[in-house]
């Protein structure tokens, strides 16, 4: 399996996302030479998808998810799955105007990685399996 | 997310401190709303010690914003740090929201 991996998993509940962050955390203690800016867009991009899953996913409370970072010598790798039966709304979509009071999370989330692929889990199980890159800038970025 | 309020003249200072995030949203719009409805409609956040802000912090700023505006004052940010700058760039909400880079800054001029 290509790089070092950290994990995190549990309920969709709120305290997911101090886990998220103590992930990242871990990620920044075992690898300095990834760059601040580099862990800060990873951190704010999973952090929206694990709210998301959060705030949205049914039956509420009941969602599983796990989160994989492979960290590789050109990029950083992230596997979000989630046991939410709701299909998740597809990455792609526009930043809302200016004035909205949400509905960013998503793009935002697509913005500040090169790549942000959303797929339903394959098999009978329901869930939803998110896969976010963000290539590692020469010397940390 | 922690709170604490200054006096800068007629300008009410308000030091943010913590993450601003899908957890703390509400009670952080629920406490701007209450400095507005008790008169207090010029602020200036001060988000030096603001770790980290989500999608929801965000629309906590623009509820705060247009809240303060309609009671005829306004809301300015002032010491963000590079994770807050970077996502008020990339949603386009700098342009409403000017970063200024300290409070005495962001105290000027109203």
């Amino acid at each position: 399996m290509a790089g070092d991996q950290h994990l995190r998993s549990g309920l969709a509940l709120p305290a997911a996302l101090d886990e998220v962050h103590d992930l990242l955390s871990e990620v920044g203690a075992a690898h300095p030479d990834i760059g601040a800016t580099e862990l800060m867009r990873l951190e704010t991009a999973l952090i929206e998808l694990v709210g998301n899953i959060v705030e949205h996913g049914r039956p509420p409370g009941e969602v599983a998810y796990t989160v994989r970072v492979s960290v590789e010598p050109e990029q950083l790798i992230a596997v979000l799955t989630d046991t939410a039966h709701d299909l998740a709304p597809e990455p792609g979509e526009e930043m809302p105007e200016t004035w909205a009071e949400s509905g960013r999370g998503l793009p935002l989330a697509g913005a500040v990685v090169d790549e942000l692929v959303h797929q339903p889990t394959e098999g009978a199980a329901p869930g939803n399996t998110w896969r976010l890159r963000l290539q590692r800038e020469p010397g940390g970025g | 997310m922690q709170i604490t309020d200054s006096a800068h003249g007629e300008v009410t200072v308000l030091q943010c401190e913590g993450r601003l995030t899908m957890t703390t949203a509400r009670p952080f719009r629920e406490a701007i709303e209450a400095r507005i409805t008790g008169g207090t409609t010029r602020l200036v956040l001060d988000l030096s010690a603001t770790e980290f802000i989500d999608s929801s912090g965000l629309g906590a700023l623009i509820a705060g914003l247009k809240r303060a505006r309609q009671a005829g004052g306004d809301l300015r940010i002032a010491g963000a740090g590079t994770q807050v700058l970077t996502v008020l760039n990339l949603t386009n909400l700098d342009r409403v929201l000017r970063p200024h880079d300290s409070v005495e800054e962001a105290c000027d001029g109203w």
